[in-house]
């Protein structure tokens, strides 16, 4: 369904000197820099898939994502979405996708939502029936009917997301991308978002492309993962992989009183006899201990801290992404 | 003292950078209305070449050109973004915190205007001041007093921007009117064309008017065209305005702040 | 036509928000009205010194100052959203929009604002026509109405091609307002009898920023003084020629070139 063969995209960037006399210079003389976001890429996806699509900011997520959609030219290789080349035939391919940005809406500002859709149903030429039932359906699925009669721009964050993805799917897409859909939202509206989207991917066998930087939207998401860093793919393949090694990652930051680099030892020693991909880094009057809680509890090793040393406060996160991504350049998916 | 220089005059310095960061839009911008000027001056060079007369209504041709480019660039002196800024503050609500801070809100609006200010005067009005002294056009008391006269009457432009700025409590469209507002006021200070080209009856209600400090007053001055007597009867009038818009924005700012605390921004 | 549809239906909608801040829109057309009225008494002013300007008499000049606001007016009143594009449209990445949608993104672009501030000028523009008209004692045949249609109808899309070609540049340099900006300048010269301006201007107003074309040249041609021959052909062959230019050429190649901004 949709054939990435051996991508690139490179931007040519202007470098402009600070200051004033950087300004006077930079208008005579340029620097040209060229930065090649994405560097060969290939993959190919089919039809009904949810890809989860990672990696850190400035990776070339989002210049891939930009190319798919037709938005972007690649400087080299090919891109083919069903059957369609997006950048040559932007309009045909406009027709088969939908898209949300997390960060900015597309729909307009000053209007009710209910008159977006209509205008939509114009655009994208959608027949009467066809649109009744799509439209009741996304209505009740994504609860928008509260407010419908709302102008787009008094919209919480949540309401906004979860309408611009109504907008998306209203033409019955082939291929749904999603480009940070979650950001910036609270775990309730998260949770339904992700709801629905499963929804939609299941009913109508919609192609989903997501790109995130939250773990669990991949969790309960995605089939497949790829991750791109520093504009190439460094793993492409199914999400129980990325799971075993890294899924159960967590990190514990302990605010202590004292170091002593005798017990920091002696803790890292202690970790690591359980889990010997596990680390323990020192960051100003802090540890931070990255460990499989697969292979050791947190509770383990909060009591071994505790003991050795005098724990003045502690917080527990997830394993971010850049973690998992470093990780993967370092050691590879066994 | 000090410590007002050192309150404000970042904002002043801020605005000043924002404008060094584009240097080339900020070029572009002044070349823009270089243009603007051209086509005023074609116009008065066909009159006067056409005419009959070497002087009209007191201007010889060289007067009327210093008078076109003084009135330019004096124009983008008064006439900036302080109205913008107030309009944007009420729109975002952000106006509510300069009510919080210990900052005197008109005192940092025109700091910010004045880093504009400072941007005219050494891109514009000093090079051209020089090159005028150098043609002989002026002399050097009548560019000092010009300076002076030319501040308070930035000074006349922004207190009536603020009062002006204060309407966007009421009026959404802010912007839209604020483009006739240009307009009106540069007719009606001499920046399109001098005063004195205005029939009698018309210039008697200019007279009253603030907007003759603004622009005409100051650019007479540079000319050199007020005697003794007349010239302290101008800054008189300078500062009376001065005054009375002080007077004016004080009960219009007392008056947003209740209305502010009373709905809520 | 499917174009006709839509763009029925964002009009619909703009106009129902209109209604909605009624005084709003009252307001921006009468600041227009002051911006034009004080151009008029300008040109008053000068004319109450000197009785013709280059031989150009107070209501011919009357004649070309109206002739020149009408098409402003109209390309003001439906293409405003390229002032857009050229200030904030491709920084903050709303552009991208107008490129994920089944249609023509140009077309998109424009359709979705309506700008009636912009009546303010055509009201004028009309009146001081009739105005001038009227004083010139002209009467003009069908036929010559239907070239002043025809001539305005050229001035607007000169307008636009030029006013695309400016915006086009935001596609490439992210913002272009300022640019846009100095050609709008330009547009001002048009207002006004060609021959008092020095002959670099008028080159550059006939060739390079054709805006002689809008106003001046046409009206030169109902006064009965054709600046050039074949006057209301060349119009048309002009904004034939620059449409093409700016949407073919400069336009399409934007679309390619275009480097989206944003993570």
């Amino acid at each position: 369904m949709i054939k990435v063969n051996n991508v690139s995209k490179t931007f040519k960037v202007y470098k402009k000197d600070d200051g004033l006399k950087g300004a006077v210079k930079g208008l005579f003389k340029r620097e040209k820099e060229y930065i090649e976001a994405v560097k060969d890429i290939s993959f190919h996806v089919k039809k009904g898939e949810i890809i989860g699509y990672i990696g850190a900011n400035g990776a070339g997520k989002s210049t891939t994502i930009k190319m798919m959609t037709g938005v972007l030219t690649p400087t080299s290789g090919s891109i083919e979405v069903c059957g369609v080349v997006p950048h040559k035939n932007r309009i045909e391919n406009a027709k088969r996708i939908g898209v949300v940005f997390g960060q900015r809406t597309q729909l307009w500002w000053d209007l009710p939502l209910k008159e977006t859709f209509t205008i939509l149903k114009e655009i994208y030429e959608v027949e009467d029936s066809a649109f009744e039932t799509r439209y009741n359906y996304l209505i009740d699925l994504l609860e928008i009917e509260p407010f419908i009669k709302q102008p787009v721009r008094t919209l919480s964050l949540g309401q906004r997301m979860r309408a611009d993805l109504a907008a998306a799917m209203l033409h019955s897409p082939e291929i749904l991308y999603l480009d940070e859909p979650t950001i910036g939202l609270d775990v309730m509206v998260k949770e339904r978002i992700r709801k629905a989207i499963k929804e939609l991917n299941q009913k109508f066998q919609v192609t989903v492309i997501l790109t995130t930087h939250d773990m669990s939207d991949i969790q309960e998401l995605a089939t497949r993962i790829m991750i791109i860093e520093k504009g190439e793919i460094i793993y492409d393949g199914a999400k129980e992989a990325i799971n075993n090694q890294f899924g159960n990652t967590r990190q514990l930051d302990l605010k202590v009183e004292s170091f002593d680099e005798s017990r920091i030892k002696a803790l890292d020693f202690f970790v690591k006899s359980h889990d010997e991909t596990s680390n323990v880094l020192v960051d100003e009057n802090s540890l931070k201990i990255i460990f499989d809680q697969d292979k050791i509890s947190v509770a383990e090793i909060l009591s071994k801290s505790m003991t050795d040393f005098k724990v003045l406060d502690f917080s527990l996160q997830d394993q971010n992404i850049e973690e998992i991504v470093k990780k993967l350049y370092q050691g590879g998916i066994s | 003292m000090r410590k007002l220089k050192r309150t404000y005059f970042p904002f002043l310095r801020a605005t000043i950078q924002e404008i060094l960061a584009y240097p080339g839009e900020a070029l572009l911008y002044i070349f823009g209305m270089t243009i603007g000027m051209f086509v005023v001056y074609y116009i008065w060079k066909v009159i006067y070449t056409s005419g009959t007369a070497n002087v009209i209504e007191g201007f010889t041709f060289n007067e009327m050109i210093v008078y076109i480019i003084l009135s330019f660039g004096v124009m983008q002196a008064i006439n900036n973004g302080t109205v913008w800024n107030i309009a944007h503050d009420i729109r975002e609500g952000t106006i509510i915190m300069n009510m919080i801070k210990p900052i005197n809100y008109h005192l940092r609006l025109l700091f910010q205007e004045l880093g504009f200010v400072v941007f005219i005067c050494f891109i514009v009005i000093f090079p051209f001041s020089l090159i005028a002294l150098v043609l002989k056009l002026t002399n050097v008391t009548n560019v000092i007093l010009f300076l002076l006269s030319l501040f308070m009457g930035i000074l006349v432009g922004f207190l009536f921007d603020f009062i002006f700025g204060m309407m966007a409590f009421y009026i959404k469209n802010i912007f839209g009117i604020g483009f006739g507002k240009t307009a009106l006021v540069r007719l009606l200070s001499g920046g399109l064309i001098p005063l004195v080209f205005f029939p009698d009856s018309v210039q008697k209600i200019i007279d009253v008017l603030p907007f003759k400090a603004m622009v005409f007053t100051p650019i007479m001055i540079f000319l050199g065209k007020y005697s003794g007597q007349e010239l302290i009867y101008v800054f008189l009038n300078q500062v009376l305005w001065i005054i009375i818009l002080i007077g004016i924005n004080y009960i219009v700012w007392q008056r947003a702040v209740k209305h502010i605390t009373v709905q809520g921004g | 036509m499917r174009f006709l549809k839509i763009y029925r239906v964002f009009i619909k909608q703009y106009l129902k928000t209109l209604m909605e801040y009624r005084t709003d829109f009252l307001i921006g057309m009468f600041s227009f009205f002051i911006m034009q009225a004080s151009n008029i008494i300008f040109i008053s002013l000068i004319f109450s010194r000197v009785p013709h300007l280059n031989g150009w008499t107070y209501n011919e000049v009357l004649f070309i100052y109206g002739f020149s606001q009408i098409p402003r007016g109209i390309d003001h009143l439906f293409t405003d959203n390229l002032w857009l594009l050229a200030n904030s449209y491709v920084r903050s990445g709303q552009f991208d929009k107008y490129l994920l949608r089944p249609i023509n993104p140009l077309f998109h672009l424009i359709s979705e604002r309506f700008q009636p501030d912009a009546f303010g000028e055509i009201i004028i523009g009309v009146s001081i026509f009739a105005y001038a008209y009227i004083q010139l004692n002209m009467n003009f045949t069908i036929l010559q109405w239907f070239m002043f249609v025809i001539a305005i109808l050229a001035g607007v899309v000169i307008y636009t091609s030029i006013k695309l070609v400016g915006a086009s540049v935001a596609l490439w340099t992210k913002r272009s307002q300022h640019f846009l900006f100095i050609v709008y300048q330009l547009a001002d010269f048009s207002s006004y009898p060609m021959s008092i301006f020095s002959t670099f201007i008028r080159v550059i107003l006939t060739f390079i920023v054709p805006f002689s074309f809008v106003a001046f040249i046409p009206a030169s041609y109902f006064i009965g003084r054709p600046y050039i021959p074949l006057t209301i052909l060349a119009c048309v062959g002009i904004a034939g020629f620059l449409w093409t230019f700016a949407y073919h050429v400069v336009w399409k190649r934007g679309l390619i070139d275009y480097e989206s901004t944003g993570s």
